[in-house]
């Protein structure tokens, strides 16, 4: 069957793998091509040490044992940047991981594997705000909505389960003066639960008849935290709790009869030829074998590629296909910040009834505050490793000690905190809460992903990403810092810690090969036909601060819609 | 095995660690033995070497070559701590008793040696004495300087010092093999099953007829 697809999808993660299952189920047969291994399959059953078989197009050969065994939890196997399992690289860990050239502070995080980034993700799945479409778009919010609730079906998503932090989190929002927004569509700033593709809690999980271990091998989340370090919870591979696309949209497309995916295949290159009638137009793809090194051909009547950010503009850059000014340009990330609070042990029992915010229980992130015009923030618990990392480890002011804030900010430490002081908060993680702030950042040109020619590793020049935040920027995540700083207070912590991430980090990256610039709005490229994007490269801006996965998988659903009425109807 | 390190860069990496989370006898009494315990206990320096030396692999000339950059980085940071003393900018006294030859960052007392990093993060440094591929490339620093900083902070927090006598095998030949330090001070109890703390749903998912939106 893979012989011959129809069309053939470059990365399965969050857009590749909904767009892959959407065409197969129209009887198209469908070849998907992962630059990283399978975890939870039988054909790899030790995917990091061998090289297992070529690919699998069988739902039988998902298994829960070797999914579990694989997915520890423990931060530094599962999130290490150099050797954890979800890093950007090959699937033996033996080698290091794939190079991004970063001229400046920051990181730009990406997993390779068949779940992509959806892997690690937190399962947020929030639309964009309608604000943030109309009038910017070339579509419309009201075009996206029958999308939207497909893939909120599909996941499926709910409003996430209040635990300790999410409780603290809406408690000081209210008394910042913020109100619920009970709604999907968002169009005016509300405090809100998450909307998260994580089954809602097992409805046993208060009984102690059940042991937290039974449990865990059922259906519905234990709250047992950190959707960051994957997740393990659930019967099957394709009921566990947080829809990463290994766990929902693959087995889905595995299950049309009509997807084939192929692990451990690096994408290096789309073939293309001149059509007398179509002019320029993909017919091809040569990938690399990662375990091999042998370069191979495949060859389909369409080609959709959903790398992500960095890879796909890369790829489009490597393979010479004609000049456009805004490939790989425009990328937005919603320069982020974290902002964190240290609470009062016996305060917290006053006011919830235990020692503990709990950062590692519940949904990473449970709940959410949107400010359509700023952007949104939602709470963040983390494991210890990246709470030290993300709250005292990473900053573009450098050492706190160095760069005391004035008596007028909001926030007491500012930039990383080092010695005696870092060890202190670091005992009272327990009593932590931070908040991720997402900015609704602006296009522009200058931020993006070029190659170097001069360093190329396996698959050719390395991508190279730049990103410098606008005064613009700047005022809007100052406004949203002190805004999270102020539902802090408010909720009562006695120590606030602004980090001041540097803008060189890309965790949503999106909109640098955008609707409108390089792509039609049915996601075709204009300059080569028969070539569709399907992540977040193609969104047209950063959707105001909203998390980019959701609009992804609602565009990638319409996309293979557009692909099999023009090419195949 | 792996290459054996200079002792310059090892103690450079020391130093470095060191620098960022001491051990901290003072904390005992507050919070509990446990809390005495800092970076160098736990060999994050070691884990500092190990990822930077299996970091990058880039094409030089015609083969695929793994760069290790633990010896140009620690040559970095004592290019910076040289420059410090050079210009009499440390603001602590220097600890010649300290200095490990070809490593005058761990002459500088933590509090200096962190203003060294500044200084190069802030590219206040001669760039045309900074080692190959560092020379002339100060956006390579800067991403160094933050990356070591990372590493630092995600490495001891982690549980890597508790993989004890198999942390520096590759990841896949890693057994925990004692339940790690910094877990312990941070209160944290490792990964579990689940948590019975559901307090609720502030609102219910409008799930309408599902059929009707399934196209």
């Amino acid at each position: 069957m893979s012989d011959n697809p129809d069309v053939i999808v470059v990365g399965a993660g969050g857009g590749g793998a909904v767009c892959a299952k959407e065409i197969g189920e129209q009887g198209l047969k469908v070849l998907v091509l992962e630059a990283g291994p399978w975890y939870g399959n039988k054909k790899w059953p030790e995917p990091n040490q061998e090289r297992g078989r070529t690919s699998s197009s069988d739902p039988n050969d998902l298994d829960i044992g070797l999914y579990k065994k694989q997915h520890n939890m423990y931060e530094n196997n599962m999130n290490d940047i150099v050797t954890g399992l979800f890093r950007w690289g090959p699937a033996d860990r033996r080698r290091p991981p794939w190079f991004r050239s970063i001229p400046q502070r920051g990181f730009f995080w990406q997993n390779s594997g068949v779940g992509g980034t959806t892997q690690h993700y937190w399962g947020i799945s929030v639309r964009a705000f309608p604000d943030a479409i109309d009038s910017h778009w070339p579509l419309s919010y009201n075009e996206m909505i029958p999308y939207y609730e497909k893939v909120e079906a599909t996941l499926p998503v709910e409003f996430a389960a209040t635990t300790t932090k999410e409780e603290l989190f809406y408690y000081g929002a209210k008394k910042a003066g913020f109100s619920l927004n009970n709604t999907l569509d968002v169009t005016k700033p509300g405090y809100r639960p998450n909307v998260n593709a994580i089954l809602p809690p097992n409805k046993h999980l208060m009984n102690p008849d059940y042991s937290l271990q039974q449990l865990s091998r059922m259906e519905g989340c234990t709250l047992a935290g950190f959707c960051i370090n994957g997740c393990r919870v659930g019967p099957t591979v394709e009921r566990i709790a947080k829809r990463s696309t290994l766990v929902s949209y693959v087995p889905l497309a595995l299950k049309t009869g009509n997807v084939s995916v192929r692990p451990n295949a690096f994408a290096t290159k789309i073939i293309t030829e001149d059509h007398h009638e179509e002019g320029t137009r993909a017919i091809g793809l040569e990938y690399r074998d990662t375990w091999t090194g042998r370069y191979e051909e495949c060859y389909a009547k369409v080609i959709v590629l959903a790398g992500g950010c960095a890879e796909t503009p890369r790829l489009w850059l490597n393979s010479g296909l004609p000049r456009n000014p805004w490939v790989g340009k425009g990328l937005t990330t919603h320069y982020f910040d974290w902002v964190t609070g240290i609470f009062d042990e016996r305060y917290l029992i006053n006011l919830i009834g235990e020692p503990s915010a709990s950062p590692f229980v519940g949904n990473t992130s449970g709940a959410r505050l949107d400010y359509p015009g700023l952007g949104a923030m939602h709470v963040s618990g983390v494991s210890p490793g990246l709470t030290a990392l993300f709250t005292y480890g990473f900053s573009e002011a450098g050492y706190h000690f160095l760069n005391i804030p004035g008596p007028d900010k909001p926030w007491d430490y500012v930039g990383r905190l080092v010695g005696s002081d870092l060890k202190q908060y670091m005992a009272s993680y327990r009593q932590t809460m931070s908040i991720l702030i997402l900015t609704d950042d602006q296009v522009n040109m200058k931020n993006g992903i070029t190659v170097n020619p001069a360093i190329q590793d396996e698959h050719g020049p390395v991508p190279v990403f730049h990103y410098s935040s606008t005064t613009a920027d700047e005022k809007k995540r100052n406004k949203l810092a002190a805004i999270a700083a102020d539902i802090l207070k408010q909720a009562g912590a006695k120590t606030v810690i602004r980090s001041d991430w540097p803008p060189g980090l890309a965790i949503h990256a999106a909109s640098n090969m955008r609707m409108g610039f390089v792509v039609d709005t049915s996601c075709e490229a204009y300059q080569v036909k028969r070539l569709y994007l399907a992540d977040n490269t193609v969104q047209y801006n950063g959707l105001g601060g909203p998390n980019p996965t959701l609009t992804t998988q609602m565009l990638a659903t319409r996309t293979a819609d557009k692909i099999v009425e023009k090419y195949f109807s | 095995m792996r290459q054996a390190k200079s002792t310059a860069t090892t103690a450079t990496f020391y130093a470095l660690v060191d620098s960022i989370i001491p051990n901290t006898p003072q904390l005992a009494s507050k919070l509990g033995q446990i809390h005495s315990v800092g970076a160098t206990d736990m060999d994050t320096h070691a884990y500092l070497i190990y990822q930077l030396d299996h970091f990058l692999n880039i094409h030089v000339g015609f083969s695929l070559f793994e760069v290790p950059l633990s010896e140009p980085t620690a040559e970095l940071l004592n290019a910076a701590a040289g420059q410090v003393i050079e210009t009499g900018s440390n603001v602590e006294p220097l600890h010649h008793y300290l200095y490990v030859k070809n490593a005058p960052f761990t002459m500088l007392s933590r509090t200096d040696r962190l203003r060294s990093v500044t200084l190069m993060e802030r590219l206040q440094v001669d760039l045309s004495r900074l080692p190959v591929p560092f020379q002339h490339n100060g956006g390579l620093v800067q991403f160094m300087m933050d990356t070591l900083n990372r590493l630092i902070y995600f490495g001891y927090y982690s549980e890597w010092a508790g993989y004890g006598a198999t942390r520096l095998y590759s990841p896949d030949w890693r057994k925990l093999e004692f339940f790690p330090v910094s877990w312990l001070q941070a209160g944290y109890p490792g990964p579990a099953y689940g948590y019975r703390a559901y307090r609720g749903h502030l609102l219910k998912y409008p799930r309408k007829g599902e059929e009707e939106h399934v196209r």
